[in-house]
């Protein structure tokens, strides 16, 4: 050891902090190949097995692909899913953008703290828990009828529709949208926004023609996050959405009830995955583009 | 626009119906828990710690207790892990 060079030296050392890296990043990597990439390809693999008398069997058959996209359920379902997730999407994004807006700019460091402190705080209760609750709060016997039965104004349908999926996909992303947007206004060079109102830039023009492009990439992260959350959610269009027609999510779980269709199942599920990678795809190369068109 | 007063009060009524609308569903949780009624309806009944008494008693929810306590270490583990090397850069 004594007689060892410097660069000797250094280069053991090289190799010792090298074997170190790995030996910590060895486990996630095994990790994820076992349990992440070893189940994706076992399930792409799966969609082409065949069923036979209850029985699922090795083999490589287009059967279960060419009579899942051959059926228009499958397609209305696909098409409704999309339509959700998408007003889910753009109604969180919306409804986040004043309050991160406040967060962001109109608050001092230590309200915005609290505020994601309290944001965070939904993720420790149950999602499904919230769900239930919703249940109670929008029967029709529930909080808000009840509520606007002493207005007079008559009971509303809000369970099993389409607005009460959107209230439980928000019940799910809203808290992490308005995190994320808030970090993305919060990171602006505010002496910019000091610029455009000291050249008499009006606040919605202000709003539009320097926040948004500057807060681009992280809103447009907002919205992807959002985006594959409510698409993947089986729970609120189960619960809230009446699951008729069913989303996607629930597809899977039907075909996989009736005559245990796992191969088709694998189907819808690949077709899902496949969907939300173009739509993060498109969103991550939205997000880091130089500049708008 | 940094003195604009009336806009400030409607952002910040804004952010409490916000914060209204994530913290709704887990106070509810909270309140029909105590009440009486055996179906979450309004008006409420009266207050009570009966459901509390009950779920005590239920040995199927130790038992889901149990297997939760078992399974959310191991998940958590698995999660926390790429946080820790980033704390801890090696």
């Amino acid at each position: 050891m004594s007689d060892s060079t410097p660069a000797k030296a250094a280069s053991s050392a090289a190799r010792q902090s090298s074997v170190f890296k790995l030996t910590f990043r060895l486990p996630i990597i095994i990790w994820q190949s076992l349990f992440f990439i070893g189940p994706l390809c076992f399930m792409v693999a799966m969609s082409f097995f065949i069923v036979r008398n209850y029985r699922m069997q090795e083999d490589f058959v287009m059967k279960n692909w060419l009579k899942m996209l051959g059926r228009d359920y499958f397609w209305d379902s696909y098409f409704l899913t999309w339509g959700l997730a998408g007003i889910g999407t753009v109604v969180t994004m919306l409804v986040a953008f004043p309050a991160a807006y406040t967060l962001a700019f109109k608050v001092s460091e230590t309200v915005r703290r609290w505020a994601i402190f309290m944001l965070i705080i939904p993720f420790f209760t149950s999602y499904l828990v919230r769900i239930f609750s919703w249940y109670v709060i929008l029967a029709e016997s529930g909080v808000i009828n009840a509520g606007l039965s002493y207005l007079g104004l008559g009971p509303f349908v809000m369970l099993n529709t389409k607005f009460g999926t959107v209230v439980g996909y928000m019940t799910l992303t809203l808290p992490l949208v308005i995190i994320l947007q808030t970090f993305a206004l919060a990171n602006i060079d505010k002496s910019l926004v000091e610029a455009a109102f000291n050249l008499g830039c009006r606040p919605f023009r202000t709003i539009y023609r320097v926040i948004l492009p500057m807060a681009r990439t992280g809103l447009i992260i907002a919205a992807v996050f959002c985006f594959i959350l409510s698409f993947g959610d089986f729970v609120s269009p189960y619960y809230l959405g009446g699951s008729k027609p069913p989303t996607l999510p629930i597809l899977i779980v039907d075909t996989v009830k009736s005559g245990q269709q796992w191969p088709r199942a694998a189907v819808v599920a690949v077709v899902m995955m496949v969907t939300l990678f173009v739509v993060a795809f498109a969103g991550i190369m939205a997000a880091y583009r130089r500049r708008f068109g | 626009m940094s003195d604009n007063r009336p806009l400030r009060w409607f952002l910040y009524g804004y952010l409490a119906l916000v914060f209204t609308f994530v913290f709704a569903p887990i106070l509810f949780s909270v309140i029909f828990s105590f009440n009486s009624d055996r179906f979450p309806t309004i008006p409420l009944g009266s207050f009570t710690l009966k459901w509390y008494q009950t779920v005590w008693n239920d040995p199927d929810v130790w038992e889901a207790a149990r297997t939760s306590l078992t399974v959310s270490p191991k998940s958590h583990l698995r999660s926390v892990h790429p946080i820790l090397r980033r704390l801890h850069p090696c």
